[in-house]
């Protein structure tokens, strides 16, 4: 009525002149409140907790948001600060054993004749050829090329599969392959039901997680003749079946547990009862990123929208003789460029100075402005193993840069970090640990 | 096959809320029912089973319930159908294997969902709050079930002989739960039968 009112009186005359338009609700004004209703406050976003939550916090966990999902971000002890917590967990993680809640990550089960043609074509890699019993590291572009999101799936039977997603994309994801399945290939025998739910996730990772797995889940056996690296298996946990997958996110020798989440808390306390003599400690999010990025691991700071498998040096998974959701695209000029941004990893010249998060990289910080930017960091943590900071960055034409000096700065931090440019790997290059 | 495993709580002991000046409302958590994903029917004996202890002809289209002693076929979207087995009796697992007999995939659920009865005089007027549905009797009878949006939240919503049942994913139950009392402050709800069940929910 306002707008109304005030167009006619612009236009010289009255409302009953001008007229009015569809009168809709609301017919007057009102405030913003009545509109957001209950959804306001602690309401506005929902939020999910995980099976193991009151165990974090009765821990003295310091919680994060992660999307709607409430995390640990870590579990300082007595008079420590969050950012040595975080050191002492991934520390703890590297040389003994450490347990973290990975139950927010998406859980698809796949059934079908044509469930592996289905992933062949949702992935950039291989399917068909997934042995029973094995899990495969995957890589899913949108339609433009870009990566959409990552995962490993296992094959639990001949026409079974157990997918997971990353913690962000999951409902994305949940969206995207059912479209797929019912719009883009209907033709297909594949069905899909989503299981985050059901299925709470411990991720155990050291060189001791071995015997603790062993210790508390019955009939596996984790030797590597029968469990190798990317192998999945079931064992019992009481009367629940564990579902035991050989995967590693930290690097380290580590093992996912997903057990149902009415057990999920129980399967806790039993690992960190039987850790303490393992030397066992809970990790939260914070160490996770310490781990992840002195291996080199993407997430979603990477996984930014504007990068392609081949950027993030995934570019060895892409198959050749089948199409998949994505694979056109990445015949454009632009995505073959040899400059194009590229996963590299960042250390500070002089082992000591902390990385500007989010700083940018430049030849030279004192030429005037305009300056090129040949890149960002878009990961920055300090390393357990190396005990110095290091990053993730991308770097224009990244890969033959390695060796090379250039400089992180942020003008809004008002630091310039002299830093090198390495492999992205800064741990166990050569995958020891993981196949340890 | 599926496998029986005794479902626990997504609060660790039961969530119970009453109302305390009037009997207008209740508001518990039906915790350690059985519940069942269900596709791809297989046809044969177990199926002719299943049609027969529901006593139904063919299995019920999205939107709709159909109910047995202490058990509900819902249809929760196209070729899908969630089991809910509620009744303790000796032979549950042996029963509800043999339903799952009936179809090609059936899955494990009941630590996937938490599960609400709302009751009383009030419960009408409490779930008008959460979502956009019609619930009046007449259209959403007992042979009716939605999937829906509720205060935010993807819930499945039917009723059950005395109740409404409000199925919401486990990881959002607290969060439900904290929005249900929340809601039903009009009505004098309370914390809980057994003390103070408010730490549950903060």
């Amino acid at each position: 009525m306002i707008k109304i009112s005030q167009t006619a009186e612009a236009c010289g005359g009255g409302i009953a002149e001008g007229g009015t338009t569809t009168f809709r609700p609301p017919y007057v004004p009102i405030t913003l409140g009545a509109l957001a209703g209950p959804h306001g406050g602690h309401h506005f976003l929902t939020t999910r907790r995980t099976p193991m939550h009151e165990w974090h916090r009765s821990a003295g966990a310091v919680m994060m948001q992660s999307g709607p999902w409430l995390r640990p971000q870590c579990y300082p002890q007595p008079g420590e600060s969050l950012e040595a917590a975080a050191r002492r967990e991934a520390r703890t993680v590297r040389e003994a054993v450490g347990l973290v809640d990975v139950s927010t990550l998406g859980k698809f089960e796949l059934f079908g004749h044509d469930a592996a043609e289905f992933l062949e074509r949702i992935y950039v890699n291989r399917w068909s050829s997934l042995p029973i019993g094995r899990s495969r590291y995957g890589v899913m572009l949108r339609e433009d090329g870009m990566v959409f999101d990552d995962g490993t799936t296992s094959r639990l039977s001949d026409r079974h599969y157990f997918m997971t997603t990353t913690t962000a994309q999951a409902g994305l994801v949940q969206r995207r392959i059912e479209h797929c399945r019912q719009v883009l290939w209907p033709e297909l025998d594949v069905r899909i039901v989503n299981v985050t739910e059901q299925w709470a996730a411990v991720a155990l990772a050291g060189p001791k997680s071995r015997s603790l797995l062993m210790a508390v889940i019955d009939g596996i056996d984790g030797s590597n003749a029968a469990l190798p690296f990317m192998a999945c298996s079931s064992g019992r946990f009481g009367p629940a079946t564990a579902r035991v997958f050989r995967i590693s996110f930290s690097g380290d020798l580590a093992y996912e547990i997903y057990v149902p989440a009415g057990h999920g808390e129980r399967l806790w306390r039993a690992f960190v009862e039987a850790g303490r003599s393992f030397g066992i400690t809970p990790y939260g999010v914070d160490a996770i990123n310490a781990l992840r990025i002195e291996k080199g691991h993407v997430t979603g700071a990477e996984l930014n929208g504007r990068t392609t498998a081949d950027d993030l040096g995934l570019g060895r998974l892409l198959k050749s003789d089948r199409d998949f959701i994505g694979k056109r695209s990445l015949s454009r000029p632009g995505l073959r460029e040899p400059k194009r941004w590229q996963l590299v990893g960042v250390a500070p010249a002089d082992r000591k100075s902390v990385l500007p998060p989010g700083g940018k990289i430049v030849e030279n910080p004192d030429r005037p402005a305009p300056t090129a930017c040949l890149g960002e960091l878009t990961s920055t943590t300090w390393s357990p193993m190396l005990d110095m900071p290091v990053g993730l960055a991308l770097v224009s034409g990244g890969r033959e840069r390695h060796n090379e000096r250039l400089f992180a700065v942020s003008p809004l931090m008002k630091q310039c970090v002299q830093v090198e440019i390495r492999s992205p790997v800064f741990f166990d290059p050569e995958g020891e640990r993981l196949r340890g | 096959m599926v496998e029986v495993v005794e479902p626990g709580s997504a609060f660790g002991a039961l969530a119970t809320f009453r109302s305390a000046a009037k009997p207008v409302l209740d508001l518990c958590e039906v915790a350690h029912s059985r519940i069942v994903e269900l596709a791809e029917p297989r046809g044969g004996p177990p199926l002719d089973a299943m049609l027969s202890t529901f006593q139904i002809k063919r299995l019920p289209d999205v939107g709709e319930i159909r109910s047995a002693g202490g058990s509900f076929l819902l249809g929760t979207g196209f070729g899908r159908w969630l089991l809910i087995v509620e009744e303790k009796a000796a032979d549950t697992a042996r029963r509800l294997e043999h339903f799952a007999d009936a179809f090609d995939i059936a899955l494990e659920a009941a630590d996937a969902w938490t599960q609400f009865a709302i009751s009383g005089s009030a419960a009408l007027d409490l779930l008008a709050k959460g979502c956009a549905l019609d619930l009046h009797p007449r259209v959403f009878s007992k042979d009716v079930c939605a999937t829906t949006r509720f205060a935010q939240v993807r819930c499945v919503l039917f009723r059950a002989t005395n109740s409404h049942r409000l199925l919401v994913g486990r990881s959002y139950a607290v969060s439900l739960a904290e929005w249900l009392v929340e809601a039903a402050e009009e009505f004098g709800l309370v914390h809980g039968e057994q003390g103070d069940r408010r730490s549950a929910v903060e």
